[in-house]
């Protein structure tokens, strides 16, 4: 694969391209409602009756998208929705976890919907959690969060890192599915992030409440998310999505035996625990160690400076393979080895 | 709990319909007149679910958000067969009927036309629900008296509303 030193094409350039999607899907999710807000000023025919704000919204919309389309009122209904559920060139795109509730809710199978959530589904079984890390608009905004705590540790001010068990999200999505399905509502679309960002984001910009105010505000969901930033900030680095999102806890269990994953190579690691200390996860790639947990971020690759990461095809993790070949204590066994076996 | 219609082709049930929907939000963002409005806090277990509140802005009947609703709660449906209620007239309220006046904005305003409301014959101006009526609500949106003689009942409770606005409250809780 493409391990290659010098390439441009390095495996280490992952990450940021990886960051250049989570940008690119949290960016949409900007974009779409004043898009959206432009189409019914479009529909309108009503240029000249708008306050000079949304004359704002629609000139700089029309900017943007005249390159692309000729009829914005309906052309631009291709691409629409957000990662919980949307449409993309005709396309029906739903998260697992929204097929899973509604599912439990409506207590019915409903194959049309269930077919949206195919090809994520697929995608999850060969990648397994990389939603997580590569698309789910909010991680770009925990992974933000993330560095802040770097920020704030810099300036004295302490960051939480507990550790709690991973497994409880499990239980949080049991639960979860469980009260959707006795409640008769897809509760937890309440409480899985992404989907909250989504949502909050389109109806602070193009909802606004009742009153019918462009830019109206957040709502419930905005003080939940805001709450799970604070958690991960004070309590738990990226605590939520570790230990209570019941999308991450779907993922894990359809990514149990993903079939591209990321291993170490032992020749040609130091030991310096880099990737550990920069895995979002708490996970421990040192030690091979990757789980069902991992989402194929490919921070630790990045970060790796001796290159000892790869991407295989394999449906389970290796097992532990003692310590790096480039790290002292392997160097130290060696001639303890040495020293021990008679002349050679 | 406000006054709300389901958006066109919703599940009869409202149970059903609100354990069907996601709460994507989709339909909303496909709206050309922004009538599809989303439940918060105060919808209970209705919260992300969308409504459509005709006082404020009734349905074009466009049928975008049928057709972009990934799940069954907004099922794609001809025109003339939504039901999202039936327009429902207060004699004793409506300019004409009480001879306050001309009016006609709601059978102006009708998209369906002569279909679903017109005049009483030989009685100018004073408007009369039909059969045809599939509830949109653009007759409410434009109607000027501000007691909204005209407002979308369910379809058992008939077009002539009958016990003025005791009936009404009925339907808002």
């Amino acid at each position: 694969m493409m391990t290659a030193k010098g390439n441009f094409f390095h495996i280490r350039h992952l990450n940021k391209l990886r960051w250049v999607v989570l940008s690119i899907v949290f960016l949409m999710l900007l974009l779409l409602p004043f898009i959206y807000l432009y189409q019914t000023y479009v529909a309108a025919h009503a240029y000249d009756l708008l306050p000079a704000s949304e004359k704002q919204i629609y000139n700089v919309m029309e900017k943007l998208t005249s390159p692309f389309v000729s009829d914005p009122e309906n052309q631009l209904d291709q691409i629409k929705g957000n990662t919980w559920s949307g449409t993309l060139f005709g396309l029906k795109l739903s998260d697992p976890l929204a097929v899973v509730s509604q599912a439990a809710a409506s207590q019915k199978f409903y194959w049309p919907f269930i077919l949206t959530g195919l090809i994520p589904l697929i995608f999850t079984l060969i990648l397994g959690r990389f939603y997580c890390g590569w698309i789910c608009p909010a991680t770009f905004l925990y992974e933000l969060n993330s560095n802040l705590a770097v920020l704030l540790n810099k300036m004295g001010i302490h960051s939480g890192n507990r550790r709690f068990d991973r497994r409880f999200k499990y239980l949080v999505l049991a639960v979860g599915v469980t009260l959707s399905a006795v409640a008769g509502a897809v509760l937890t679309a309440a409480i899985y992030p992404p989907a909250i960002v989504g949502r909050e984001i389109y109806y602070g910009i193009a909802q606004g409440g009742y009153s019918h105010v462009v830019l109206g505000g957040f709502g419930a969901g905005a003080v939940f998310f805001f709450t799970t930033l604070l958690f991960d900030l004070f309590v738990s680095r990226r605590g939520f999505c570790r230990y209570l999102c019941p999308g991450g806890a779907l993922y894990s269990l359809l990514g149990r035996y993903r079939v591209l994953r990321i291993q170490r190579v032992v020749e040609e690691c130091n030991d310096c625990a880099k990737c550990n200390a920069v895995c979002e996860f708490g996970l421990d790639p040192l030690r091979d160690s990757f789980g069902q947990e991992c989402n194929n971020c490919t921070a630790c690759i990045a970060i790796c400076p001796t290159d000892a990461f790869e991407f295989k095809f394999s449906v389970k993790d290796k097992v532990f393979q003692g310590p790096g070949h480039l790290g002292r204590s392997y160097r130290r066994g060696q001639e303890a080895r040495l020293m021990s076996e008679p002349d050679e | 709990m406000r006054w709300h219609l389901r958006p066109p082709g919703a599940l009869k049930d409202d149970l059903a319909f609100v354990s069907a929907c996601i709460g994507c939000g989709v339909c909303g963002e496909v709206c050309p007149t922004r009538c599809i409005k989303f439940y918060t806090r105060e919808g209970g277990n209705r919260i992300n679910t969308p409504y459509i509140d005709p006082s404020v802005k009734g349905c074009i009947l466009c049928g975008k958000c049928m057709e972009v609703c990934p799940t069954e709660s907004l099922t794609p449906t001809p025109k003339e067969e939504i039901d999202m209620g039936i327009a429902q007239i207060d004699r004793s309220a409506c300019y004409p009927w009480v001879d306050q006046g001309i009016c006609g904005a709601c059978v102006a305003v009708c998209p369906l036309g002569g279909k679903a409301i017109g005049f009483d014959f030989a009685n100018f101006y004073k408007p009369v629900v039909k059969e045809g009526c599939v509830g949109c609500g653009q007759c409410v949106e434009v109607c000027p008296h501000p007691g909204l003689p005209v407002w979308i009942a369910s379809r058992e409770e008939g077009t002539i509303a009958r016990h003025g606005a005791g009936q009404r409250r009925k339907w808002l809780q």
